[in-house]
């Protein structure tokens, strides 16, 4: 009996089986998207631009849904700096003010059936810009105290930013002007407590002070107290660094603050010199790499070795068997006199970004040309080394600027830019060429500014006249280090204003350079 | 016989379940105010004891305090309702002595603090250890327990001791191997009087987000170290009886990674 249940049973199940796969003819019924939900939207750009805190209204137009009842128009925005989907709005116009972060967002319309829970939407490019992400930003002091002039995107000029804004100028003369685009700062929430978010940044460094303001409106964040955890017994910035990680030179000592690790935008104890103690004073000049940098020892006349994770400064190592070695960098016996920075490239050969520098050195009455180039380990880093002829003009300059990917240097000499070929040749004339007179004009800054997808390669020179600063920018011609010397000052003038000048930095999407 | 046998199984089984179905009585909570020390959960937060070292405090430092949380059951008052918490190990060996090891619970300097205050239903009591010449050498414990007054009888019943231990001599923290190894390296007793002294940190329970600050503490730490070995004859070094020459450093000497 039990053995005929059982049968019967695999039976049923088996005929119950072949059953299902036979003439399975299916019920597909493909239909067009447009007939299951037809709202064709319209009357909206695909890309935007606005500046941030200015008010908006879109309006779509929404057809092929006329009677369709139950429907519901939305509008909401994320992207990179909105990672949740917030909603603007609901109907087909929407008014809004742009309160978000410079960025870029993406804005949705959206149409739909609330029934059917079927929709068609459109899809938006948003880039928002304060007037300071897309400005020139030129650090000046008048009296002895710091502040900055903008020049924005249309031209047009802002000055003393800080002061006509209600905030204190920086005691002392102008050193650098730096940005970040992940400063953390601890913020009090309404109810008490303390939350770290992240901000894009500016580190302004005078010759006593150093601050940090919101990038979005120059709110200040934090003074000197606040930017470190134990303020040192002398505040003399010297230069900075800013990027995920910063560096900065305080006093002749190095600081760094890891950008990759939980931390509230405060910088630490200054590491300790190669020696194991603080016997160490820096030339204030950094050339940074990944979690590393360069720089040079006044007291040991050594170039310095810095791993970010390390608590001492290291020496470089010496040039490897087989490789050509200019001499060591250790204990060199030598001044540096500039420090100059070209740029970072990706060498395949080693996985890893190389930093390309210069270094212009003064060794017993005679003057060279360090040729840097090194990644974020503590290899020798030299790759040339070039004797300068005693009457070459670079070596009077004090005002520099390298060119990113030509080995030439351009340099002021009173009035004039000039350029030097960073080459062995015994003619200076082969070397030194003079490029464009600034009349009457002292030169305060040289910089060669490359924005890759901006399609920008400039050189761009800043001078100071009478308390007043002006601010040029040379096209280079084909990606190389030549411009058109006959054009007219003013045709390349980007900007001037008041105060005396010693640096600046171009604002261009969502970068600082 | 077999199916009789059936028959009684179902009827008892359904008896039973009609019977588990019956209604049960609510049982009404009636104000009985307890007390209890708090414990938290997880092994967070305070648990049964506390460790305490004056080796963590500045050598100037003659006395501490340390808190123990107590919770009530029951309703909160509107008045002040005392507290009374009683040494259960006095006169044993090692135990600690009021006046010398910590300053009595009903000195009139703190004991208004051992009430819990009107609307609240938990009280942090204090409790002031001295740093007493014996700590050098020895350690002492402060056993207690929650006793019955007027307002409170003792709450939970594995909650109503607590203890603390004091000393003067190093002691590595818990959590040393866990968490302070990676900013401080291996522990040792002459290290933690450098960080404790020359840092200026000694609090050694708390978990620090910031990292930025524990890369602060740790570069204070060498600084200092190195301040220690420039202006003394000799490195600081965990073993006393190692004598080094100028210079000489042994593998017992203070390192930070």
């Amino acid at each position: 009996m039990k053995y005929n249940i059982l049968s019967l049973g695999i039976l049923f199940l088996l005929a119950a089986t072949m059953g299902a796969c036979i003439d399975d003819q299916g019920n597909y019924d493909y239909r067009a998207e447009s007939e299951i939900m037809p709202a064709v939207i319209s009357g909206l750009e695909s890309e935007y631009t606005f500046q941030l805190g200015s008010t908006h209204e879109l309006t779509a137009n929404v057809e092929g849904v006329e009677g369709v009842e139950n429907l519901r128009y939305m509008w909401y925005v994320y992207g990179e700096l909105k990672k949740k989907r917030d909603t603007l709005g609901y109907g087909k116009k929407l008014n809004f003010k742009v309160d978000w972060e410079s960025g870029n967002y993406f804005l949705w319309f959206e149409v739909r059936d609330t029934v059917r829970d079927v929709c068609v939407d459109y899809k938006m490019g948003v880039t928002v810009e304060s007037f300071l992400s897309t400005a020139w930003l030129v650090l000046e002091s008048t009296g002895g105290m710091t502040d900055v002039d903008v020049v924005t995107a249309d031209g047009s000029l802002k000055e003393n930013l800080l002061s006509s804004g209600g905030q204190a100028r920086l005691k002392g003369k102008p050193v650098k002007m730096a940005y970040t685009y992940k400063h953390e700062q601890e913020e009090e929430k309404g109810d008490g407590k303390v939350e770290v978010v992240t901000k894009k940044a500016f580190y302004l460094l005078s010759e006593k002070e150093i601050k940090v303001y919101n990038a979005e409106n120059m709110e200040l964040l934090k003074t000197a107290e606040d930017c470190f955890y134990e303020v040192p017994a002398v505040i003399a910035p010297m230069d900075c660094n800013m990027d995920s990680d910063a560096q900065l030179i305080n006093d002749g000592k190095y600081y760094y603050l890891s950008g990759n690790s939980a931390n509230v935008g405060k910088f630490g104890y200054a590491k300790l010199g190669p020696d194991g103690t603080t016997d160490y004073d820096l030339y204030g000049g950094i050339l940074p790499a990944s979690q590393a940098a360069m720089v040079w020892d006044k007291r040991s006349c050594s170039f310095l070795y810095i791993y970010a994770y390390n608590a001492q400064l290291g020496y470089f190592n010496e040039q490897v068997d087989g490789k050509e070695d200019f001499g060591s960098v250790t204990d060199m016996g030598a001044e540096l006199k500039y420090l100059l920075y070209r740029s970072q490239v990706y060498d395949i050969n080693v996985y890893a970004y190389i930093t390309m520098g210069y270094g212009i050195m003064e060794k017993q009455g005679e003057y060279y040309i360090a040729d840097i180039a090194f990644n974020n380990k503590s290899d020798y880093p030299l790759k040339g080394w070039y004797k300068l002829p005693a009457d070459c003009k670079i070596i009077h300059s004090e005002v520099l600027g390298a060119h990113q990917t030509t080995a030439s240097i351009f340099f002021a000499s009173d009035d004039e830019l000039w350029i030097h070929d960073v080459r062995n040749v015994a003619d200076v004339s082969l070397r030194e060429r003079k490029l464009f007179t600034f009349t009457g004009e002292k030169i305060a800054c040289i910089r060669h500014i490359k924005i890759a997808r901006g399609d920008f390669d400039c050189l761009t020179v800043l001078t100071n006249t009478g308390g007043n600063w002006k601010l040029y920018t040379f096209p280079f011609i084909g990606g190389g280090n030549e411009f058109d010397t006959t054009v007219p000052a003013e045709d390349v003038l980007i900007g001037k204003g008041e105060g005396e000048a010693n640096s600046f930095l171009r604002m261009y999407q969502g970068g600082a350079y | 016989m077999k199916k009789l046998f059936n028959y009684i199984l179902g009827i008892c089984i359904i008896l039973g379940n009609m019977c588990a179905c019956q209604q049960q009585g609510t049982e009404m909570y009636e104000n009985d105010p307890r007390i209890f020390f708090a414990r938290g959960d997880r092994g967070y937060g305070q648990q049964d004891s506390i460790m305490h070292s004056f080796f963590t405090v500045p050598e100037d430092q003659d006395r501490d305090t340390v808190f123990i949380e107590l919770k009530t059951m029951g309703f909160p008052a509107e008045v002040y309702r005392p507290v009374k918490i009683i040494q259960t190990n006095a006169g044993a060996v090692n135990a600690a002595v009021p006046g010398i090891h910590y300053v009595a619970f009903d000195d009139p300097s703190i004991a208004n603090q051992f009430a819990v205050a009107p609307g609240k239903v938990a009280v942090k009591i204090p409790v002031i250890l001295l740093r007493d010449k014996s700590l050098e050498t020895g350690k002492v414990r402060l056993e207690m327990t929650v006793g019955m007054n007027e307002y409170f009888q003792p709450g939970i019943d594995k909650d109503r001791n607590f203890m603390v231990q004091t000393t003067a001599m190093s002691e590595k923290p818990t959590n040393w191997d866990t968490y302070w190894i990676y900013t401080f390296g291996d522990w040792g007793s002459k290290k933690m009087w450098l960080i404790v002294n020359y840092v200026g940190y000694s609090n050694f329970d708390e978990s620090i987000s910031d990292t930025g600050y524990r890369d602060y503490l740790k570069l204070k730490a060498h600084t200092k170290l190195a301040e220690y070995n420039q202006t003394h004859t000799q490195p600081l070094c965990e073993n006393p009886n190692q004598h080094h020459q100028p210079g000489e450093t042994c593998k017992d000497c203070v390192l930070f990674p």
